[in-house]
């Protein structure tokens, strides 16, 4: 019973590694395809189908369980960490030139070759460990189960809070490998046991290592980005990847984040900087009090002006740091200036938390709403927010790219975020000079206007001359984008961009795949165009599916019907952690550690429901249907709590709502897994297809609702669509003749 | 009875159930045009076409396009490279034709142009389409879209055109933005009609075009601003889609045909800002375009599908302007940065600054009649 016992390591490093795996590489998608939710929604996709695919195939496949296990383990630990390497380098396979971003199409064909073998062994792990306790007899299916869930816990737990502060990607797989080897050691006898030990000191060798290997692989990717570009520093926070690299011949230095161009050294780069501080002080009469999210290296500049204080927020620490570590002369001095105040907060919560009338102008430089979390500083919830902050005349300033004469794509993403604007703010402006302004008294761009303030504050700059301001707000160009604004404003649809509803999302990444290529067209087409009718199409296709079951097949087995509630369950649980993650994205943003912990508890959830399921004995159809109306209520529960933050303003209670909702529908899904396995008499074979089909329901929530939805039709259609499907689903396997 | 069933499949169910899969998945994107999910959109009323005369009749209705060195052989309804040529019936249109996407009235600098006329404004119009596909391409909103799916576009005849160059009081149209190329018998048709009546056309192109219709072109214009956009072969097919031997061709005929020429280089960092190439173009330059003809060396922001690349360094465009000058180019600028020194035009002579500028604004210009106002040197351009 001892060795038994030992067993049970390796079951729960089954979850472990399966949960490290998928942090690891969803972490290197994000810096090496610009992820966003899309790729995201459709990798993960992908992801759960090689997942089922790899537990379907091992159920059927006859093996010997301990060589098997040996043998998974084996691969797919050697793989990990060359995955996370070949995922770094896969751009210098896409033939694309250099400074251009892999198209969403290419990125999804890449990641899923790369990563489908590897998802694929950890599905078949789930099988092969439940043949393995089927031969050795130490625990019922359901305990293994709980086991890998409370694996991918522990995991997502750890990782989240504690190692990816500290650690980086090599040193974190070699970890994963440690501890699945060290299982392998405990719960393995023989040869095998000795290899596994063997296995194991090697992991701890290659530990030693992990730092060069992953410096190398680093210096890989960036030659991979641009083979001429020399990496002089590279720095992991939780919020993402900061690199400092040099051009060659040059003393100019270029930071990118997560793997994009995002701005060079102000020394090497004085003009752009004057253009864009003078600019955008000159928007107000007489400023004293500014906010600043992001852009510090414009600080110096906007010192010359006479200023009472600046206040700057940057999200991420480590940026702060890199910068201070990087800039020298007048531009490392600014930061120390006694009127500037440099903070590390989220730029919305510090906006949240801000006194009303504070400041004159307020001035945000978030990256394109290209995803969940910057689009949150694009809402009209945040907006009214930085209203409130702003003193009477105040201006907000938008950092937005409007060209003139610019054609569908870009002048629909602008004009979402015009009107979302207009509704918080008595006049907008989009100006040739990249910036969008908003106030409620009238805002002056003339650029006469413009070079009388700059002149009266008498601020003398090396680098900008008031003559400039006809160039950046030419009175041509600026009339131009007020008429093409105009004319497409005729056609378009009022689109606001709210937090439950991100609209401008999609219309961002439409503007970023014609700027990447028109390979994705057809799919953007496709995501653009889908609508709850088209759900509600496939439900009633469901439903008539079942009808015709019924009508025509004489006898179905009983298999049948609990397959596709669990499948049904598994789309239930999909589809409310990727809206609970919306929640989270829109309120929190890039908080990785807050996603851990609502991955930590929808796995908690998992667990308990499991085993509560299994306490409680429940082996019926009748605990099952009243599962999955459980589960059809609970699809409703995220649409209440956006609106309910918004009106009593309690994060902690936001939060705890959306760890507890996580949670009870983890054990939803733990439940009805338990159930419907003891329905189908607790086999093995059932154990891996159940788990399977609940994640092909899960690939199904994930497409639905992280693919087409949600982006596009917002929280509150999602949810009735998903109710629609839910519903088709239930009804369809009630329909179906039952005969065991 | 199937995957989840103990009862496997014999093979005739399995090929059915493979077979019901195949038709399920090759009926989608019927299934997609049924629901509305796949829709082309398409302006029919910007559609406005003339019959192009450099193009060729082939065998099966096809018929080839005699304007850029790319010679697109087109099948009936089938598009050219540059997107405005298409094949109607065995015969060749272009639909870049009295439906401009821009209409603006701009510095002359921004052309840029910096010895023709400094401080007049034009009334530039550009027309979607473009037969190159350079990957920095600023105005990839309209050059790289059929001019007929343009929102923004615009119907403007002759006379419209006339109209709007009397009500803005203007003496200068201008074809910029996208590629004149492609609009090509529309600038004749305009240009036959304005310059009789005093006023001056002017181009900003690629210059990516045959010899005959250059000719043709160059007819028709008095200026002309060219976008020599590297100088290896490599770059230009790697960037741009094209090949660089036909622009210096045609920059070598710009010149004896004695029209006002500038050439602008965008110094793209890792693509063409190797000392050694920008060398070899600013020999290349002195030897057929003369010492006197203006460069200009402008600068890269990230832009288009090069989004992921940095902006050039100052210090490689000021490298390359040392060069220029060292290779005994007489007038050489940098641009799209400002204020700098090389924004402005000095006497070959003596040195003195003529024309200040900053950005699109001229703050003063000394010349007289087209002399330094200090040692009397002629500064070739067009000054009145």
């Amino acid at each position: 019973m001892a060795g038994n016992r030992r067993s049970f390591s390796l079951f729960f490093s089954v979850g472990f590694v399966a949960q490290t795996a998928q942090i690891l590489i969803f972490r290197e998608i994000f810096l090496n395809f610009q992820g966003n939710e899309l790729s995201f929604g459709i990798t993960f996709s992908i992801w759960l189908l090689f997942l089922a695919s790899g537990a379907l195939v091992f159920s059927v496949v006859k093996t010997r369980p301990s060589t098997t296990l040996f043998a998974l383990f084996s691969i797919l630990l050697a793989y990990l960490p060359i995955c996370v390497h070949l995922l770094r380098i896969s751009k210098s396979w896409t033939a694309l030139p250099q400074g251009q971003m892999i198209p969403l199409f290419k990125a999804v064909i890449y990641t899923s070759s790369l990563v489908g073998p590897l998802v694929f062994i950890c599905g078949a792990l789930f099988s092969s460990v439940l043949k393995y306790n089927e031969e050795e007899k130490i625990v019922s299916p359901t305990r293994i189960y709980i086991l890998d869930a409370l694996g991918n816990l522990f995991a997502g737990l750890l990782f989240s809070f504690v190692f990816s502060l500290f650690l980086n990607h090599f040193q974190l797989s070699f970890i994963a490998m440690g501890v699945c080897f060290f299982s392998l050691v405990l719960s393995l006898s023989g040869a095998k046991q000795v290899s596994a030990f063997f296995l194991l000191l090697a992991t701890c060798g290659l530990l030693l290592f992990a730092s060069s290997l992953e410096r190398l692989s680093e210096e890989a990717r960036f030659r991979a980005i641009n083979p001429q570009l020399t990496l002089l520093d590279i720095n992991h926070s939780p919020y993402g990847e900061t690199a400092v690299v040099r051009l060659p011949n040059s003393e100019q230095i270029d930071f990118y984040i997560n793997g994009n161009y995002y701005f060079s050294f102000s020394e090497s780069d004085p003009y752009r900087i004057a253009v864009q501080a003078h600019t955008l002080l000159s928007l107000h009469p007489a400023p004293s009090k500014i906010l600043l999210l992001g852009n510090l290296t414009i600080i110096s500049e906007i010192l010359l002006h006479p200023l009472e204080r600046i206040d700057t927020v940057e999200l991420d620490p480590f940026l702060i740091r890199m910068f201070k570590r990087h800039l020298s002369g007048r531009e490392r001095l600014a930061l120390d200036d006694p009127r500037v105040s440099l903070n590390t907060a989220d730029p919305r919560a510090y906006v949240a938390d801000a006194p009303s009338g504070e400041y004159d102008i307020v001035a945000s430089y978030a990256a394109e709403p290209l995803t969940l979390s910057s689009n949150r500083l694009f809402t009209e919830q945040f907006f009214a927010e930085v209203k409130r902050i702003l003193r009477p005349g105040g201006v907000f300033v938008l950092s937005l790219t409007v060209e003139p004469d610019a054609q569908s794509e870009m002048v629909e993403r602008t004009l979402c975020i015009l009107n979302t604007l207009k509704r918080v703010f008595a006049h907008t402006r989009s100006t040739p000079a990249h910036l969008t302004a908003a106030s409620d008294s009238p805002i002056l761009i003339e650029p006469a206007t413009l070079a009388e303030r700059y002149k009266s504050r008498a601020v003398k700059s090396a680098y900008f001359d008031p003559a400039l301001y006809d160039t950046f707000f030419n009175p041509s160009e600026q009339e131009r984008i007020d008429e093409a604004l105009r004319r497409f404003a005729k056609e378009a649809k009022t689109t606001i961009n709210r937090d439950e509803n991100p609209v401008a999302v999609v219309k961002s990444l439409r503007l970023y795949q014609v700027l990447s290529s028109d390979e994705d067209r057809t799919l953007y087409q496709i995501l653009g165009s889908i609508k709850p009718i088209h759900i509600a199409i496939g439900a009633v296709f469901l439903l008539l599916c079942g009808v015709v079951l019924r009508v025509v097949k004489k006898t179905v087995f009983i298999s049948y019907s609990v397959y596709i509630s669990v499948f049904t369950c598994g789309l239930f649980g999909m589809a409310e952690s990727i809206m609970v993650l919306l929640i989270l994205q829109s309120t929190v943003g890039a908080a990785y550690s807050l996603v851990g912990a609502l991955s930590g508890a929808f796995m908690f959830g998992l667990a308990g429901g499991a085993e509560i399921a299994l306490k409680w004995n429940l082996n019926t159809k009748k605990p099952l249907s009243i599962l999955l109306l459980l589960s059809i209520t609970l699809i409703f529960c995220p649409i209440f709590i956006l609106p309910l933050y918004h009106l009593l303003k309690l994060r902690m209670l936001m939060l705890l709502s959306l760890l507890l909702l996580s949670t009870l529908s983890g054990g939803v899904v733990g439940a009805v897994y338990r159930t419907a396995l003891a329905i189908l008499k607790d086999s093995p074979k059932s154990a891996s297809r159940v788990y399977a089909v609940d994640l092909l329901g899960a690939t199904a929530g994930s497409i639905v609702v992280g693919c087409a939805l949600l982006l596009t039709q917002g929280i509150l259609v999602c949810a009735v669509s998903v109710f629609l499907l839910l519903t088709a689903c239930i009804i369809c396997a009630f329909l179906i003749p039952r005969t065991s | 009875m199937g995957l989840f069933d103990d009862v496997p499949l014999n093979r005739r169910e399995f090929i059915k159930a493979i077979l019901k899969g195949g038709v399920a998945v090759s009926s989608l994107p019927l299934a997609l045009k049924l629901l509305g999910i796949l829709e082309e959109p398409a302006y029919a009323e910007l559609v406005q076409k003339m019959l192009v005369p450099h193009s060729r009749p082939l065998d099966n209705n096809r018929v080839q396009c005699l304007v850029c060195p790319f010679n697109c052989i087109l099948k009936i309804k089938e598009r050219s490279q540059c997107f405005t040529k298409q094949n109607d019936d065995g015969k060749l249109f272009t639909y870049a034709y009295h439906n401009p996407c821009i209409i603006s009235v701009d510095p002359v600098e921004k052309m840029p142009l910096h010895h023709y006329l400094p401080g007049s404004q034009t009334l530039t119009l550009a027309i979607g389409g473009c037969n190159l596909h350079c990957l920095y391409c600023q105005n990839w909103q309209q050059s790289q879209k059929k001019p007929d799916e343009l929102k923004m576009a615009a119907k403007m005849d002759k006379d419209e055109t006339l109209s709007a160059l009397k009500k803005k009081e203007l003496k200068i149209l201008a074809f910029n933005y996208t590629e004149p190329v492609v609009m090509l018998e529309w600038i004749i048709e305009l240009s036959k009609f304005v310059r009789p009546k005093g006023y001056k056309v002017v181009i900003g192109t690629a210059l990516y075009i045959n010899a005959e219709p250059l000719k043709a072109l160059l007819d028709a214009v008095d200026g002309v601003v060219v976008g020599l956009k590297g100088f290896t072969e490599e770059f230009y097919k790697k960037v741009t889609g094209g090949t660089l031997k036909p622009v210096l061709d045609g920059l070598v005929k710009v010149k004896e045909e004695k029209k006002h020429l500038e050439v602008v280089n965008l110094v793209v960092p890792t693509y063409n800002d190797k000392e050694e190439d920008i060398k070899r173009m600013c020999e290349w330059f002195v030897k057929n375009l003369g010492a006197e003809t203006p460069l200009h060396f402008s600068r890269f922001e990230p832009m288009y599908k090069l989004q992921n690349l940095p902006r050039t360094p100052l210090k490689t465009l000021e490298t390359a302007h040392k060069m220029a000058k060292d290779c005994g180019i007489k007038f050489v600028y940098i641009d799209n940065l400002a204020p700098h020194p090389a924004n402005d035009t000095y006497c070959p002579k003596c040195n003195k600054p003529l024309i200040k500028r900053v950005g699109l604004r001229i703050l003063e210009n000394s010349l007289k009649e087209g002399k330094c106002s200090q040692c009397g040197e002629s500064i070739p351009g067009v000054w009145r």
